[in-house]
């Protein structure tokens, strides 16, 4: 009993501590998915100012300026923040002093100068002394060795402002170190804040504009060169967040010593700087904002959370209630002597509790232990805010305390009709004929209606809107499961009652099973319905988790094109053949190589053309057959090179032949529609054509490579073959910052929960076979004196249990099967992107679920028989004497 | 104070079986003097239990009055019947392991049926019903140390403890051989010698034999 007792207690104490866990897990994991993905100086502080390093005789010197803003800066630098690192960039032109250039196109270089590079470069070659680092690529390009001379100049002409600045000059200085060339190595976070000055800007690659390597230099002898070259710079400071990994609230924290500190820079600054426009300081903090989403997020996730952990605490809760209805049950004899002697009802529901406490207290406990192992596990983060784990605590305490009080009072209850029998019977008779059950279903429309809300609104703004469950694709099933569970049980029960001692099997199993089940009709439908919910909720749960997930990921996939698409750099194609592929062992039967050409036209619609192989596409290409329309396979073998070429359009083309205007030519074509295809990005309508009808030198930019499969596996894969990448991206990069991130959290913790649902079927069971132990004791022993067989006890127990947990096995995969397909087409929280919501039935689920009932079942049957059979003969007739 | 610890007055009680009522009292009018033992004697279905449930405040009658020590309990609410059986009434069940606790002595019963009775000083009194019943020597021995009828008499002392106005037995003696329903019966004489009324429901025509009155019961009426 005390067993029982207590897992009714953890049943229901897990949800509700578990929800501030999970919340605070979630709100965490927002955050750290961001930081984690995002430049870390982007994250902290970031404070650039344009810095000219020109000899003005009527303004302070650069170098002087340079000095006293570090001094101010640093100064007031907020306590969580790393130690700064001081950078000055600007772009120069470098020769060989001595000889001429060996190559007078690639002199150009981004000059850094920085407090901090060494550790973040591979050495090639030094280093030696001081002096200017300079890249293989660069040091090949013009033969550079270490120790040579070069000498820096003014790469843009800077036209000074002002009257009286001297022409510039050029600075020498030794080459002290030759490393590797940034833009042939994967991108390393210290350099994240210059990627888009060594890598180029997203669309420079397209333009005229050279994209520079960066060559590296102390800051003394930067400043050194840049006032005689007269460089007009970047000056950056910036500083790292300590730890990357704190909660969100002391995040808060340092989000505000931010702001404090950016206020204290900017007055700073303005007594270093004057009020001189040109030097105006631009501070640059994530944090604040990452925060702030994370904070969204996090209230983004309580419309789904809030009725779910409701709606387990309250089946917890009813288990805690059934569990002190049978230790009224098991206690009858005592508490009827008490309750004749006029011990109160009352009083009786008082040592309930005492007898209930050590139990109730030890099972609270343990769900409290449950939920924080689970979250910590399963959850979206390890990371748990401060304040979760004492509102976790809060919560479990008073849901124990519920449990206390509610164990008392039902025990009150049932000791009110232990002796005094007046009264009230025909009224209960009355009032238990109501049919109660239909009111959660009449309540679903209603709440149908009412919890439409899809999307949490940025209240702070410049944050985005989060997308959360719809609480109505929760709370609407809760109601009707409960509802129909309920109604199902009543009218099982009352049939049992009236026709089920007109059924009389012939085999003594079958008969003392069957006859067992129809006496307590009533806890027969009891344990069938508390087997009934919770496998319901938890295939309905696990029906809308996939199929959001699975709708979620495909929308992204499809956007993208694949799982990774990674764009390289402009190759080198001829005027007959396209450039090759990038040899990627691993990747080859999951990769496809195409060329996206992007804003064409079709008659007068503009399209996206993506020139594909047909051999490989659907390998390397997103697609999932449970999609509408045809398949992928389907589309691409429609297409077709030759004169006119057979090319495939997404939705809302006209079909029939028409003139593609491509790469400013003029091609007639065939055009077959398919209603999806990967790639449509934009609103525009892709076009897929043969790669061998496109024009090979439409592979000079716009080549990407559609790889499926593991993004982290295929980014070092891609890093490891040293392919030219101009960007790598991937749907989970889509994902992050996305609205979907709090539906995401809202599966982890559904199906989180879901594995603990089946504890309430267990411990139902064990409410079950406690109930009936004295009972089936004396029956067996009888029993066995009448020449029944221990193997047909056996087998009768295992129907007499069997049966109701098979019938609510039964009637919980239907519900969940049924209420799946009627929601299937609310299975999406982007109604607007294709390809539409993608239904997934778990029968993973639902084939362990009934696995686990039949071991539960037998399992529980064979220790109830062993505890029986080992009952004393003598003892259990005096029993029944 | 009236000789009478009961009367009952045109008691009715009808149960609702399914669609139908069944009468089990109609219109029952009894006395229970005090310092007497009535045996209540009738065939299965008589209505004895009925009455026995009634005169124990464990159920209310449809019609009629019980007055006990002057009370009317047909009017009491169900908290009033909890402190009229608490303060006023003791009640034996026909099997001797339903009347006792397991987990407690006999001492220890009848200190707890003085608590619930209030009394404050109860030392004297429990050994004085102790020594009366037999069961001085067993003071500190729990219920399944005791034989049937050990333990019956035990459940006379639990009830008796106080003492109450009405002791009310259901079959008090059913489940006992010969030999032990004697001590049973001398038991219940001596509680009655205290002034208490006891009225026990039985077949047995040794408890008729012994009873200081007996009161037949046929189709929910007294024959006497």
């Amino acid at each position: 009993m005390a067993a029982a007792l207590g897992a009714a207690a953890f049943v229901a104490v897990l949800p509700v501590a578990a929800a501030p866990l999970f919340l605070s897990a979630a709100q965490n994991a927002t955050l750290h998915r961001q930081v984690s993905t995002t430049c870390p100086w982007s994250v902290g502080v970031r404070i650039t100012n344009s810095l000219e390093l020109t000899s003005v005789p009527y303004l302070m010197d650069g170098a002087e300026i340079f000095q006293r803003r570090n001094d101010v800066i640093t100064a007031a630098s907020a306590p969580g923040l790393s130690a700064p690192v001081i950078s000055l960039v600007g772009d120069v032109v470098v020769d060989p002093v001595g000889r001429p250039s060996l190559d007078p196109n690639i002199r150009g270089l981004n000059l850094v100068g920085s407090s901090d590079f060494a550790d973040h470069v591979e050495v090639v070659e030094g280093p030696v002394g001081k002096g200017i680092w300079v890249p293989d690529t660069f040091a090949a390009a013009q033969g550079l060795r270490v120790g040579d001379q070069v000498r820096i100049g003014q790469r843009s002409q800077v036209s000074s402002r002002f009257e009286g600045v001297p022409a510039p000059r050029t600075y020498d200085v030794p080459v002290a170190a030759i490393f590797r060339d940034l833009r042939s190595l994967p991108d390393q976070p210290h350099w994240c804040s210059l990627r888009d000055v060594y890598r180029g800007r997203p669309g420079q690659e397209y333009t005229n504009e050279p994209v520079l390597p960066l060559a590296l230099i102390d800051n003394d002898t930067f400043i050194a060169a840049g006032k005689a070259a007269q460089l007009r710079v970047t000056h950056t400071i910036e500083y790292a967040v300590t730890d990357p990994d704190q909660p969100a609230p002391e995040s808060a924290v340092l989000v505000t010593r931010i702001g404090q500190m950016q206020r204290q820079v900017a007055t700073a600054d303005q007594e270093v700087l004057g009020t001189d426009f040109f030097n105006r300081t631009t501070f640059a903090s994530g944090l604040g904002r990452m925060v702030r989403r994370a904070d969204l997020v996090r209230e983004g996730l309580l419309p789904p959370v809030v009725p779910i952990t409701a709606a387990g605490t309250a089946v917890g809760l009813a288990v805690v209630a059934a569990a002190a209805v049978f230790w009224v049950q098991r206690r009858r004899q005592e508490l009827v002597v008490l309750a004749a002697h006029g011990v109160t009802p009352r009083a009786l529901g008082g040592k309930a509790v005492l007898e209930a406490l050590p139990a109730v207290l030890v099972g609270a406990a343990a769900g409290w232990a449950a939920a924080w192992l689970l979250v910590r596990w399963t959850g979206p983060s390890p990371i748990l805010s401060a304040d979760a784990v004492p509102r976790a605590s809060l919560a479990a305490g008073a849901t124990a305390l519920v449990a206390l009080l509610l164990v008392g009072m039902v025990a009150a209850a049932r000791c009110r009709g232990l002796t005094d029998q007046t009264g009230g019977h025909d009224r209960h008779h009355r009032w238990s004929r109501v049919p109660w059950e239909l009111l959660p279903l009449a309540a679903a429309p209603a709440a149908w209606v009412l919890l439409s809300d899809t999307r949490t609104a940025d209240a702070a703004g410049g944050v985005g809107d989060v997308a959360h469950l719809p609480a109505r694709l929760l709370v609407v099933p809760i109601l009707v499961i409960a509802g129909a569970v309920l109604l199902v049980g009543r009218l099982g029960a009352r049939r049992l009652r009236r026709r089920g001692l007109a059924r009389t099997p012939v085999r003594p199993t079958a008969l003392l099973a069957w006859r067992r089940i129809v006496r307590d009709a009533t806890t027969t439908a009891v344990l069938a319905a508390a087997t009934a919910v919770p496998i319901a909720m938890a295939a309905y749960g696990a029906a809308v988790t996939d199929s959001i997930r699975t709708t979620a990921d495909a929308e992204l996939q499809l956007l993208l094109g694949s799982d990774v698409v990674a764009a390289l750099s402009p190759g080198s194609a001829t005027a007959a053949t396209p450039p090759p592929v990038p040899s990627l062992p691993g990747l080859a039967g999951r990769m496809t190589e195409v060329s996206r050409i992007n804003a064409q036209h079709l008659g007068d619609l503009q399209v996206d053309v993506i020139a594909v192989d047909p051999a490989t596409f659907p390998n390397g290409a997103f697609w999932d057959d449970r999609m509408p329309g045809p398949t992928l396979a389907d589309a691409t073998a429609l297409l077709r090179a030759g004169p006119v070429p057979t090319v495939v359009a997404s939705s809302n083309v006209v079909t029939g032949e028409a003139t593609l205007t491509l790469l400013g030519r003029e091609v007639r074509v065939d055009v077959v529609s398919s209603r999806l295809l990967p790639g449509v990005q934009g609103g525009y309508p892709v076009l897929l054509m043969h790669r061998d009808a496109v024009p090979p030198r439409s592979f000079d930019s716009g080549r990407q490579l559609w790889i499926r499969g593991d993004p982290a596996e295929i980014e070092n894969t891609v890093a490891a073959a040293k392919v030219p990448l101009a960007r790598l991206t991937s749907a989970d990069d889509l994902q992050v910052g996305a609205l979907h991130e709090p539906v995401t959290f809202t599966f982890q913790y559904l199906i989180a929960l879901s594995v603990f649902t089946g504890l309430i079927a267990v411990v139902g069971l064990l409410l079950y076979l406690e109930s009936r132990t004295a009972t089936h004791r004396r029956a067996y022993v009888l029993l066995r004196r009448l020449g029944l067989r221990a193997g047909a006890h056996r087998r009768a127990l295992i129907v007499e249990l069997g049966g109701p947990v098979m019938v609510g096995l039964t009637v919980g995969l239907g519900l969940a099967v049924g209420l799946a397909y009627a929601l299937a087409a609310y299975f999406e929280i982007d109604a607007s992107r294709p390809p539409g919501a993608i239904l997934v039935l778990p029968y993973p689920l639902a084939g362990v679920v009934a696995s686990m009932a039949l071991v539960v079942v037998t399992g529980a049957a064979l220790l109830a028989h062993r505890r029986i059979s080992r009952a004393n003969p003598a003892e259990v007739l005096r029993d029944v004497a | 104070m009236s000789p009478d610890a009961v009367v009952c007055t045109n008691v009715v009680r009808t149960y609702r079986v399914g669609d139908s009522t069944v009468p089990a009292l109609r219109g029952v009018d009894l006395s229970l003097p005090r310092g007497t033992v009535t045996a209540l004697v009738g065939p299965s279905g008589s209505g004895k239990s009925t009455l026995l449930r009634l005169l124990a405040c464990l159920d209310r009658p449809d019609e009629g009055r019980i007055d006990i020590d002057g009370t009317n309990v047909a009017r009491l609410s169900r908290g009033g019947r909890v402190r009229m059986r608490r303060r006023r009434l003791g009640f034996m069940f026909q099997s001797p392991p339903d009347n006792l606790l397991g987990y407690l002595t006999v001492r220890e019963h009848l200190e707890l049926g003085a608590r619930l009775r209030g009394l404050r000083r109860r030392d004297a009194q429990i050994d004085a019903l102790l020594t009366r019943l037999g069961l001085a020597d067993r003071a500190h021995h729990r219920p399944l140390q005791l034989s049937g009828g050990e333990q019956q008499r035990v459940a006379i002392a639990f009830a008796a403890v106080g003492p109450p106005a009405l002791i009310v037995a259901d079959e008090p003696t059913g489940q006992l051989d010969h030999a032990t329903v004697d001590s049973v019966l001398g038991a219940l004489a001596a509680l009655a010698e205290t002034g208490v009324a006891v009225v026990a429901a039985t077949h047995d025509p040794a408890v008729a034999s012994r009873a200081d009155r007996v009161v037949t019961m046929r189709d929910g009426r007294i024959h006497l």
